[in-house]
């Protein structure tokens, strides 16, 4: 058996299919491909998202720089009274699904014993707050060490895992530091659900949409993007009335945040992981997290 | 591994000519990856064009969208009266919506003069009070916290308290004696000797008596 | 006008084809006719909770946020190393020329095609916009991302298993021995990928490690091996196309494979949950007690390691047991402990998951019950894969093709000569299957460049024509 290379030798047509004129034809025919492909792309990845909501007459102030801002979030354990007006208020300002199992942000109640065990609870996230008789019942108070509220939102971290392993690079780290997902590019895979250590992300069930009017994709906490790009508060933070969530710009030293962090020891979670979040902690014990 | 040595073996030229095929088609196949690298660095922009991944476009569509809560100062200009009360006082850390809801909608639309109660707001009632203040183990000792069931049990907590300021006035105390007496609303009916005042609701002794607690001494 | 279809004719014309189908249908053995309408009622099942779930109907799902990836995901990872686990048992036979190994040539291209466009379907179910997956990953690629990685890998192997398929059956040589060795480097590299998507998970305790992906390797042999087992046990049972070296070699073959690959595979097993109970880590603790006394110790203990790891390797070791029945029934057993250790892996990283996910507390363990649409997609799945290699068994040329040496595209090496003489009469009857007497001693292979001689070309043709 003497099988030639793909090309042929001169007058031996082994292979019709693979001759050197189907080679260049196939090349002639790459030009027109690419164009169909060209319009294929813009067709099925789906531009135009827009809806009455973003394209609102409120544009965010001009000239944000997003490079020149470096968004941080500092949470004070210590006075949490674990209200949950923080989560409501979420829901509301971000259209956030009602489902009681998905939320951008949460209050959980931490319970240490004198055991040493740790109970962990977030009835609906908190949204209604903590009932004492279903939450801290009597008959464990003599158990009880210690127990204070945690209010739980994205870390937005320095080197976030749910961006490395987007496939489709449709989760990205801004220049502010913020980590938004692109709903036109994401392909619900949920991927980046299970490699967020925090657990801060969720797919948006089909009947329910992002703020951005898209289902069958991730969303998360932004920080209230639209919201800090004008100068507000995230939501969470303008509604707390124990002023347990502070929010800043560390770019600016006498931002809440910056003052913050100067003034008080903090820590952040699951340091062990390398995440490096911007969202530093008061007041935890060393069992969580 | 003869196997393979046989294969390079055979593979490698035997004569010039064959040492200079083998030296262009080594070239070749270089040139050809990086045409390809390079063909494809700009033949992917352009196909892709302006759908290409642009992360600040993405970022400024959800910076374009709509703030649904507004700024205490914003309910300043109209609600002066409330807002006086609220601020400098114990609530001053509760920002207004964090009673009364999204706001930045009506702050918008809502007409100058308006009737009070017209605008379908949500006016929060005890239930929202006692989310903050029922008392807790786990809330902060210094936070101002009851328990619900010893204090002033039965009462509204918005009959004694204003919500804005947080002052509380204390229930007038029941000053006489109760020996020997018909039901409290025979005497302080709305119409009768001493009226009910709004916001009370009619109903039984153990009610009234909930927030307006007999002296203790005696009856 | 007419069609070719496997050396038979089939007219256009929509009458006389439909005619023709019902007398094929009507020729069909009874067990086989039972056989082909249980798997097109199960396809049909799994046909309706397909549509039920595409876009947007995925809210269908069991899923949550703290458990996302459920049984679809899990029964792509099994087609995925079904798949991969095919090509690199049978590259024993087609790259590295083991004579043993041999007859698994051709069916192991269909069944591994069969069950990564099974894989396929599978994620595009899974997937919220799978279209927009296929032009992301090549628009906006991710290489720090392992699942982009999955992607390209195997639709490389994609490529090269219909390149492998397709030059198989009109004779292409040449390209088959070169797409084989595609393939198989590929079935190597796409299950690493594969595991390191669950590998690099630090948030994923019992995912977590470097280790993830060899361990997905040694699945993906096992699954290969069992899915092998089970048809040319049927091969011999049915007496199908090359069923006598069939019987003499492959099954010996792939009984030897998986007395190797078992012990292996319960070897690995057992240390990954020692490790989970020594309790360091934190997280990994807790889903190795799922598994071992929590809510998936049933399928572990049960499925898992008696079915799927002690009985099958009892079955084959024992002389009682070294039969093409014995095989039969450890390969199927295998096959379903594997399916429940890929649940079982899937499920044992999430339902531990040591943090709130989106505000919901899980305690001790989350839930995650497959919803009914699930099941139908993932029965249907396996009916379509069985049924539609059924057919391929029936109506393709399966026997052993002419386009391999022993030693293959390494080079050839010399045989004593008719060690394909055995079995005496040829598989069929038609196929000149004995290449060895006109393979040439190694030394007198010419040298790349020059033209080699036109004289040997013809022994190629096949006398049937159509191959």
């Amino acid at each position: 058996m003497r099988e030639t290379g793909l090309a042929g030798t001169p007058g031996q047509n082994v292979s019709p299919t693979l001759s050197r004129r189907r080679v260049l034809q196939l090349g002639a025919a790459a030009l027109p491909a690419l164009c169909g492909a060209r319009l294929l792309a813009g067709a099925l990845t789906g531009s135009g998202v827009e809806t009455a909501r973003a394209a609102d007459a409120t544009a965010p102030a001009d000239g944000y720089d997003p490079s020149a801002h470096s968004w941080a979030f500092a949470v004070d354990t210590t006075t949490c009274i674990g209200c949950g007006r923080c989560v409501d208020a979420c829901k509301q300002e971000n259209h956030v699904p009602a489902e009681p199992e998905m939320n951008r942000t949460w209050v959980e109640l931490h319970v240490l014993n004198q055991d040493g065990s740790v109970r962990v609870s977030a009835p609906d996230g908190g949204i209604r707050g903590f009932p004492t008789e279903e939450t801290m019942p009597e008959a464990d108070a003599a158990d009880v060490r210690d127990a204070y509220f945690v209010p739980r939102l994205c870390m937005q971290c320095e080197n976030p895992p749910c961006t490395w392993v987007c496939p489709v690079s449709a989760t990205y780290k801004n220049a502010d530091g913020v980590v938004l997902v692109d709903e036109t590019r994401c392909i619900g895979c949920g991927y980046c659900m299970v490699a967020c250590p925090y657990g801060a992300r969720y797919m948006v069930p089909a009947g329910e949409t992002t703020p951005k009017g898209v289902a069958g994709v991730v969303d998360k906490c932004t920080f209230c993007y639209h919201r800090i790009t004008r100068g507000q508060l995230p939501a969470c933070a303008e509604v707390c009335p124990t002023s347990a969530r502070i929010f800043g710009d560390r770019n600016d030293p006498q931002s809440a945040v910056s003052v913050a962090l100067n003034e008080r020891r903090v820590r952040v979670m699951k340091p062990g992981l390398g995440t490096r979040p911007r969202v530093f902690y008061t007041g935890l014990e060393g069992e969580v997290d | 591994m003869t196997r393979l040595r046989d294969a390079l073996a055979r593979r490698r030229p035997t004569s010039r000519r064959g040492a200079v095929k083998a030296f262009l088609a080594g070239v070749s196949i270089f040139a050809v990856l990086l045409v390809g690298v390079v063909g494809i660095a700009v033949i992917v922009p352009w196909v892709y064009g302006e759908y290409g991944f642009h992360p600040e476009e993405n970022a400024r569509t959800w910076a374009a969208l709509t703030p649904q809560y507004a700024d205490t100062a914003v309910c300043q200009r109209c609600h002066e009266p409330q807002y006086a009360a609220w601020k400098g006082e114990r609530h001053a850390s509760v920002s207004c919506e964090s009673c009364h809801g999204p706001l930045a909608e009506h702050a918008a639309t809502a007409p100058v003069v308006a009737p009070a109660g017209s605008l379908g707001i949500v006016l929060p009632d005890a239930s929202l009070c006692a989310i903050c203040h029922e008392k807790s183990p786990a809330k902060p000792a210094a936070f101002a916290q009851v328990d619900l069931a010893e204090h002033y049990a039965g009462g509204e907590c918005l009959n004694c308290h204003d919500s804005h300021s947080a002052d509380a006035k204390k229930p007038p105390e029941i000053p006489h004696s109760l020996a020997r007496l018909p039901e409290c609303i025979t005497c302080h009916a709305p119409a009768g000797l001493k009226p009910i005042p709004n916001g009370h609701v009619e109903s039984s002794d153990a009610a009234c008596q909930g927030c307006h607690k007999r002296p203790t001494a005696g009856q | 006008m007419s069609v070719q279809v496997a050396g038979r004719t089939v007219s256009a014309d929509p009458r006389v084809a439909v005619r023709m189908i019902r007398l094929e249908v009507a020729g069909t053995p009874r067990p086989l006719k039972l056989w082909f309408a249980l798997l097109t009622v199960l396809c049909m099942i799994g046909a309706v909770g397909a549509l039920i779930a595409l876009p947007p109907g995925w809210e269908v799902l069991g899923t949550s946020p703290t458990v996302e990836w459920g049984i679809l995901i899990t029964g792509y990872v099994f087609f995925a190393i079904t798949t991969s686990g095919l090509c690199l048992a049978s590259s024993l036979g087609t790259v590295f020329g083991i004579e043993m190994f041999i007859p698994l040539e051709k069916r192991h291209a269909i069944l591994a095609l069969l069950s990564l466009i099974t894989a396929f379907g599978l994620i595009a179910l899974d997937l919220h916009y799978p279209i927009r997956m296929v032009f992301g990953a090549v628009l906006s690629p991710s290489p720090f991302s392992p699942m982009w990685w999955m992607g390209v890998f195997y639709g490389a192997y994609l490529v090269f298993l219909m390149t492998e398929v397709w030059s198989m059956f009109t004779g292409h040589w040449q390209v088959h021995r070169f797409a084989c060795v595609l393939s198989s480097i590929t079935a190597i590299l796409a299950p690493t990928t594969l595991g390191a998507v669950f590998g690099v998970l630090a948030a994923r305790p019992y995912w977590h490690g470097a280790f993830t992906p060899p361990a997905m390797v040694t699945a993906a042999l096992l699954s290969g091996i069992a899915l092998l087992g089970i048809v040319f046990a049927l091969v011999n049972r049915f007496q199908l196309a090359g069923w006598e070296r069939a019987t003499t070699l492959a099954i010996p073959a792939i009984r030897l494979l998986m007395m190797i690959v078992l012990p292996v595979t319960m070897l690995v097993l057992a240390w990954q949950m020692m490790f989970g109970l020594y309790g360091v880590v934190p997280g990994l603790a807790d889903a190795t007690k799922a598994i071992l006394v929590g809510p998936l110790a049933l399928q572990f203990w049960i499925i898992r390691v008696g079915l799927g790891l002690l009985v099958p390797l009892v079955l084959v070791v024992r002389r009682r047991s070294r039969t093409p029945t014995g095989l039969f029934a450890a390969s199927c057993l295998v096959f379903l402990g594997l399916l429940a250790d890929r649940m079982i892996f899937v499920s044992a990283g999430q339902i531990a998951p040591g943090t709130a996910v989106a505000g919901v507390v899980s305690s001790p363990w989350a839930e995650y019950t497959p919803s009914p649409v699930e099941i139908a997609i993932i029965v249907g799945a396996f009916a379509f894969f069985a049924l539609v290699y059924t057919l391929a068994e029936r109506y393709l040329p399966m026997g052993e093709h002419e386009g391999h040496l022993v030693g293959s595209f390494l080079g050839s090496t010399e045989h004593p000569g008719g060690t394909r003489e055995e079995p005496a009469e040829p598989v069929l009857a038609s196929e000149p299957i004995l290449v060895s007497d006109a393979v040439p001693a190694p030394d007198a292979v010419p040298a790349l460049d020059a033209i080699p001689a036109p004289s040997v070309a013809p022994v190629l043709d096949p006398a049937g024509g159509a191959l």
